[in-house]
C-alpha cells in the first residue's frame, strides 16, 4: 500500500491550512506532505485579504483542524465579530445589523422573522434585529461565548472572527503543521513540468531543485501557477469564470493599520457614493478594504483613504473545476469571492477538509475530482450570491449603484429574490455557506419587504406573539448588559495560556 | 410591510381519503389552525383506497411528533410494529441476504467511516459481512428493540427506527385527528371537475349527489387517476419505467407466525420482488413485478408460495407506471400521494414523499397573489426528492450480478441516469459516498445498499491507515462482540409493542 506524496505550492494561509487539514488524518499513514514556502507577502487568499472576516462555521473548521479557537484568536491578532453593521445601502445612512447566531425562536414551522413580520403588519414597531441579543451586545461593545445551557438567551449567540492572515499563519498554522510532520521547502516556484496527458509531473524551484508528488495543491494565489499551467491542456475544464459583470466596482485596496482603540465586536460595512468600505477590528489594529468604481474615484484618493495602500483591479470569480487532473487549487487560485461575502477562509476550510476525505490513490482522481468540484460549485455560488445581495437590493441614488442594482441575477439568485419578495422565504439550496435564517436577516437588513408574510403566522395568537416578542427583547437587553466588554474579553483570552 | 389581509386562499379541498388525503388533512389542519382557512375532504367508499402502503422510513416519527401524536397510543391503534431496516434477499446474487439498517456501521470515532476500516482490514473475505458491525441489524435479527439512546457518541445512539402499520387504521386515526381540528369530511363520488375557462385554475368539483364544492386550493389525493392534476388539467407524466420496469403488484395479507421481526423483507424474484411486512395482527405480503417479463399467473403463484401463514383475503391486483407528474403543483392544484407520481415501495418511500409534500405545501402555503415563486420552489424541491429516491431504487436493480433471467439482464445492462452513475463510480473507486443535504437516504443508507449489492470498493479512504492495523483489527473484533452482546440485552420486540403471541397457522 503506497501512501501518497502531496506537494502544496504556496506557503500562505491557504497552503498551510490545507497542509494541516491533510496532516492530521494522514498522520501515521506514511503520506508525505510538503509545502513550498515562498518568501514574500501572502496572497494565497487574494490581494484583498491581509485581514479577513470569518463566518461562524470557522469554529467547527478550526476544531476539525485541531486548532483551539482561543489560540487562533491570539496568534491571528484576532477579535470576535457578532455580526455586521451595514450602513448606507438603503441610501439613507441608516445602519442595519446582520446578527449571527439565532434570533428569537420558530413556532412550529413559522420562522421567527415571519412572526416579526406579522407583528409589524399588526402595527408593532420592533424590528427583527431588536430581538437579537447579538445586535444589542454589539452596539454596546460587549461579547460572550455562548454557554451550554440552551435555556440561557446567551446560547443564541454565535460569532466569526477578524484575523490577520499572515500573523496567524506564521504564529500558528505553520508551526502546528510542522510539528505534525509536514515538510517545509523554502524557495520560489519556477517551471511547472507537465506530462503529455496533462498531469503535472514535477515542480521546478527557482534554484533548480525538482519536486515530484502524486497530488499537487495550488495555493499560489491569483497567479494560480499550477492550475493556470494546466489551462492550456484542459481548456474549459480548468478555466476561470469571471464575475466582473456582476459588479460595477472594478478597483480595490486592502490594508492593516495600527489601531489602539478597543476593537468593536462586529464588522462595519459602509456604502459610499463611489463604492463601499469594510472595517475589521483586530487586536491593536484594524483591517480595511475599499472597493470602488474607477469612474467615480481616483486611485490616489483611495490610496490616501487607505494609508497609502495601492488599489488594483478587482478580479473576483472562480474556477468551476479547481480539481483538474492531479492538481487541486485552493484559496485565490480557485476562487476570489467579493470580500462582502466573508467567504475566503470558509472556502479554503471547506475545500481542504473535503480534500482530506478524497485524497486519491496514486493514479486515480476522476471520481474524486467530480465530487469535489460539484460541492465546490454550490459553495462558491452561495458566496457569489451573498455578496451580490447587497448590490442588487441597494437603494442608493448614484448611477454606479443603480448599475449595481440592475445587474441580472444569475440562477439560483433570481429564484431566491423572487421567493423572498413574494413571501419572505428562502429557497432550498445545498452546500451553501450561509444558513436560511442568515439569508432572511440579510434581506431584511437591506430593507426588503415581502408582499406577504407566511400565512401560517396569521394562525398564531397575536397576544401570545406580542408577549413573546416583548419577553425576548427584555431578556436580550438584560443579557447584553451583563456581558463583558469585548476588549476585556480579548484581554483575558490573550493573557491566558491554557484554554479558557 | 407585508400584508396578508387580502389572501385569497380561504377554502382548501382535499380530494381523496387514502393515506395521502388524511395525512395531508392532518398536517394542514394542524399547521393552519387559527388562520380561518377551511378544509374539506371528499372521499368515496365506493371507489375505496389502494389498500397497501404499510412500511415506512424513520421520518414518519417526526410527522407524528409534530402533530403531537402519542407513540404508544399510535402503535396500539394502528397495530404497528417497529422497523429497523429492510432485509434484501437474492438481489445481487441468488442466495444473498443483507439488511439495509436505519443506522451507520461501527461507532463514531472521528476517523473515516467504519466501512473504510472494514475494507482496509480485508473486506468481506477476511472480515465477513459488515452486518456484524450494525447494532440495528443485530437487533433486527434477534427480534429485539429499545429506542435509541440520546447520549451522543454512545453505541446505542447510532440507529433510528420506523414503523410498519395497518394503513387503513392509520388513515382512520388521522381522520379522527383532522376532524377534531375542523376538517369537514364529505362522502361521495366526484363526477366532474370544473376549470376556470380563463385561468385554467380548478374552480369546483361536482359530486354524484349533485352538490358542487368550490375551493381556492385543491389538493389532489385521488390516487393513481389524478382526478384534477391529470384528468382535468392534463399536466403530463414523466415516465421512468426505462429504469424501473416493474409495473404491477399483487398484494395479500396472511396470518401471523411465531416470529415478529422488526424489519421488512424484500426478496427478489425472477422479474420483481416479494415483500413481507409483519404487523401485530397479520402479515402484509405482495409481489411487485414487471409485466413485460412475467405474467400475472406466475407472479401470483410465486407470491402464494412465499406466504408463511394462511391467506386472509383475496389478492388485490394493482397496476402502475414509475415516474412523476411533470408538475406536482400546477395552477391551484397540488398533487400529493399516488396522484403525484409513483416509485415502487422497495424502500418504503411513498409515505415519506406524502409527508414531505404536505410539509412543503404548508411551508409555501399560497396566498392567491404571486404564488408562482412558491409553486416553482415546491416543484423543484419535490422533483429533487423524487429523483433522489429514484436513483437509490435503480441502484438495487442495476448493481447486480444476476444473469439468470431476461429481467435481470435488462436491469443489469441498462443505461442509468448520470446522477447515479457518478455516485456509483465514486463508491466503486474508493468507498466514498457522494454527499447531499436533502433527501430521504443519507450516506449510511447508500453504504449499506452499495455493499449489500456487492459493490465492493477497489480502495478505501487512505486516512484509514492512520490507525495501526493490529489496533484497528482488535477494535473491530471487540466492537463486534459489544454489538452482539448489547443487542441480546434489549427487550423482545414482541413485548415492546405489546403484540399478542400468535399460534402458527391462525390469525392473531
Ligand atoms: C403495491 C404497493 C405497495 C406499496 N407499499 C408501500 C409501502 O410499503 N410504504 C409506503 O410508504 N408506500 C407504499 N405504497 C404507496 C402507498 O400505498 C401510497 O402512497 C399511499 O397509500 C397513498 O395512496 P393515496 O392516498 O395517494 O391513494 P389511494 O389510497 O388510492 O386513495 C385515493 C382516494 O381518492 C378517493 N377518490 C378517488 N377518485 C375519487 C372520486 N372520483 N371521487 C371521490 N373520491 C375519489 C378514493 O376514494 C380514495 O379515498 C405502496 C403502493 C403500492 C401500489
Amino acid at each position: 500500500m503506497s501512501a501518497p506524496a502531496i506537494l502544496i505550492a504556496g506557503g500562505g494561509m491557504a497552503g498551510w491550512t490545507t497542509a494541516l487539514a491533510l496532516a492530521r488524518p494522514f498522520r501515521g499513514t506514511g503520506a508525505r506532505i510538503a509545502v513550498i514556502d515562498t518568501p514574500g507577502p501572502d496572497v494565497s487568499l487574494g490581494p484583498l485579504a491581509p485581514a479577513i472576516a470569518t463566518l461562524p462555521s470557522a469554529q467547527d473548521a478550526h476544531w476539525a483542524l485541531g486548532l483551539p479557537e482561543h489560540r487562533v484568536v491570539r496568534a491571528g491578532r484576532g477579535a470576535y465579530r457578532l455580526g455586521e453593521f451595514w450602513r448606507g445601502w438603503d441610501g439613507r445612512e441608516a445602519a442595519a445589523f446582520l446578527p449571527f447566531g439565532e434570533v428569537g425562536a420558530d413556532i412550529g414551522g413559522v420562522r421567527f422573522h415571519q412572526q416579526v413580520a406579522r407583528l409589524q403588519a399588526l402595527g408593532e414597531t420592533a424590528s427583527l434585529a431588536d430581538h437579537a441579543l447579538s445586535s444589542l451586545a454589539a452596539a454596546a461593545g460587549r461579547f460572550a461565548i455562548p454557554p451550554h445551557d440552551a435555556a440561557d438567551i446567551r446560547a443564541t449567540l454565535d460569532h466569526g472572527l477578524h484575523l490577520d492572515a499572515e500573523a496567524l499563519t506564521g504564529a500558528l498554522l505553520r508551526p502546528v503543521a510542522l510539528a505534525m510532520g509536514v515538510t517545509r521547502i523554502e524557495g520560489g516556484i519556477g517551471e511547472v513540468e507537465l506530462c503529455t496527458d496533462g498531469l503535472i509531473a514535477a515542480l521546478r524551484l527557482d534554484d533548480g531543485r525538482r519536486e515530484t508528488a502524486d497530488l499537487f495543491i495550488d495555493a499560489t494565489g491569483p497567479d494560480a501557477r499550477l492550475i493556470g499551467a494546466l489551462e492550456a491542456a484542459w481548456e474549459d475544464e480548468a478555466a476561470w469564470e469571471d464575475w466582473a459583470a456582476l459588479s460595477p466596482f472594478d478597483r480595490a485596496a486592502a490594508v492593516i493599520r495600527p489601531d489602539t482603540a478597543e476593537p468593536a465586536p462586529f464588522t462595519r460595512d459602509a456604502a459610499h457614493p463611489w463604492g463601499w468600505r469594510r472595517t475589521m477590528p483586530l487586536n491593536g489594529a484594524r483591517g480595511e478594504i475599499v472597493m470602488f468604481a474607477s469612474r467615480h474615484m481616483k486611485d490616489e484618493r483611495a490610496s490616501q483613504m487607505m494609508g497609502g495602500a495601492e488599489p488594483a483591479a478587482v478580479t473576483s470569480g472562480r474556477r468551476l473545476s479547481p480539481w483538474t487532473g492531479n492538481c487541486v487549487a485552493v484559496g485565490a487560485a480557485a476562487a476570489i469571492p467579493d470580500p462582502l461575502a466573508s467567504a475566503e477562509l470558509a472556502l479554503v476550510h471547506a475545500a481542504a477538509l473535503r480534500l482530506a476525505r478524497l485524497v486519491p490513490w496514486p493514479g486515480g482522481w476522476r471520481a474524486e475530482a467530480e465530487e469535489f468540484n460539484r460541492l465546490w460549485r454550490h459553495e462558491t455560488e452561495s458566496a457569489r450570491d451573498f455578496a451580490l445581495l447587497r448590490h442588487l437590493l441597494n437603494r442608493r441614488p448614484e448611477k454606479v449603484w443603480a448599475a449595481a442594482r440592475e445587474a441580472s441575477a444569475p440562477e439560483p439568485m433570481d429564484r431566491r429574490l423572487a421567493l423572498f419578495a413574494a413571501r419572505g422565504r428562502i429557497i432550498r439550496t445545498e452546500h451553501g455557506l450561509y444558513d436560511d435564517a442568515l439569508w432572511a436577516r440579510a434581506f431584511i437588513a437591506l430593507g426588503a419587504r415581502p408582499r406577504h408574510h407566511d400565512p401560517l403566522a396569521d394562525g398564531l395568537d397575536a397576544g401570545m406573539l406580542k408577549a413573546r416578542s416583548a419577553r425576548i427583547r427584555e431578556l436580550a437587553a438584560r443579557a447584553a448588559a451583563s456581558m463583558p466588554r469585548h476588549g476585556d474579553f480579548l484581554a483575558r483570552v490573550n493573557a491566558q495560556d491554557g484554554p479558557r | 410591510m407585508s400584508d396578508n389581509s387580502d389572501s385569497k386562499v380561504r377554502r382548501v379541498l382535499i380530494v381523496g381519503g387514502g393515506t395521502a388525503g388524511w395525512m395531508t388533512a392532518a398536517a394542514l389542519s394542524h399547521g393552519l389552525r387559527g388562520t380561518g382557512v377551511r378544509i374539506e375532504l371528499v372521499e368515496s367508499e365506493a371507489i375505496g383506497t389502494v389498500g397497501v402502503g404499510e412500511s415506512t422510513v424513520p421520518h414518519i416519527r417526526y410527522f407524528n411528533q409534530t402533530l403531537g401524536i402519542d407513540e404508544a397510543g399510535f402503535i396500539a391503534r394502528t397495530r404497528a410494529t417497529i422497523k429497523l431496516g429492510i432485509e434484501f434477499r437474492n438481489w445481487a446474487r441468488e442466495g444473498d441476504a443483507y439488511i439495509h439498517p436505519f443506522g451507520a456501521y461501527g461507532e463514531p470515532d472521528g476517523g473515516p467511516d467504519f466501512h473504510h476500516q472494514w475494507l482496509r482490514l480485508g473486506g468481506p473475505e477476511t472480515m465477513g459481512p459488515i452486518d456484524q458491525w450494525s447494532l440495528p441489524i443485530a437487533m433486527a435479527k434477534a427480534e429485539r428493540f429499545a429506542p435509541p439512546s440520546d447520549e451522543p457518541g454512545a453505541l446505542a445512539s447510532t440507529y433510528s427506527y420506523a414503523y410498519q402499520f395497518d394503513a387503513a387504521l392509520y388513515a382512520r386515526y388521522l381522520r379522527e385527528f383532522a376532524e377534531a381540528r375542523g376538517v369537514a369530511r364529505t362522502e361521495g363520488r366526484i363526477l366532474d371537475v370544473a376549470l376556470d375557462p380563463e385561468t385554467g385554475d380548478a374552480s369546483s368539483v361536482t359530486l354524484e349527489s349533485g352538490r358542487r364544492i368550490e375551493a381556492d386550493l385543491f389538493v389532489d389525493c385521488s390516487g393513481f387517476r389524478g382526478l384534477i392534476i391529470e384528468q382535468a388539467m392534463k399536466t403530463g407524466y414523466e415516465d421512468w419505467s426505462r429504469w424501473l420496469p416493474c409495473d404491477r403488484a399483487i398484494a395479500i395479507p396472511s396470518a401471523s407466525t411465531d416470529a415478529l421481526p422488526p424489519y421488512t423483507r424484500a426478496s427478489a424474484t425472477e422479474a420483481g420482488w416479494v415483500w413481507r411486512i409483519p404487523l401485530q395482527h397479520r402479515v402484509g405480503n405482495g409481489h411487485v413485478y414487471a409485466s413485460a417479463f412475467m405474467d400475472d399467473a406466475r407472479a401470483e403463484g410465486l407470491l402464494m408460495t412465499a406466504l408463511e401463514g394462511e391467506a386472509l383475503a383475496p389478492p388485490n391486483r394493482l397496476r402502475f407506471l414509475a415516474g412523476k407528474r411533470k408538475l406536482q403543483w400546477n395552477r391551484n392544484c397540488v398533487a400529493i400521494g399516488l396522484a403525484s407520481g409513483f416509485l415502487e415501495p422497495l424502500e418504503s418511500t411513498s409515505i415519506h414523499l406524502i409527508q414531505a409534500a404536505a410539509g412543503y405545501l404548508l411551508d409555501l402555503f399560497p396566498t392567491g397573489d404571486g404564488d408562482e415563486a412558491a409553486r416553482d420552489e415546491f416543484n423543484r424541491t419535490m422533483a429533487m426528492e423524487y429523483e433522489r429516491v429514484r436513483d437509490f431504487l435503480i441502484l438495487h436493480y442495476h448493481a447486480t450480478e444476476r444473469d439468470d433471467t431476461p429481467f435481470w439482464n435488462h436491469v443489469r445492462t441498462m443505461e442509468i441516469p448520470d446522477s447515479l452513475a457518478s455516485k456509483m463510480a465514486l463508491f466503486r473507486e474508493r468507498g466514498s459516498v457522494a454527499g447531499y443535504e436533502h433527501g430521504v437516504f443519507l450516506e449510511p443508507s447508500w453504504v449499506a445498499v452499495y455493499l449489500g449489492q456487492r459493490i465492493i470498493p477497489a480502495r478505501h479512504d487512505l486516512a484509514a491507515l492512520a490507525v495501526p492495523e493490529a489496533h484497528a483489527r482488535e477494535r473491530a473484533r471487540a466492537l463486534k462482540d459489544e454489538i452482539a452482546a448489547l443487542a441480546m440485552r434489549l427487550p423482545l420486540h414482541r413485548d415492546r409493542v405489546g403484540a399478542p403471541r400468535a399460534t402458527a397457522g391462525s390469525a392473531a
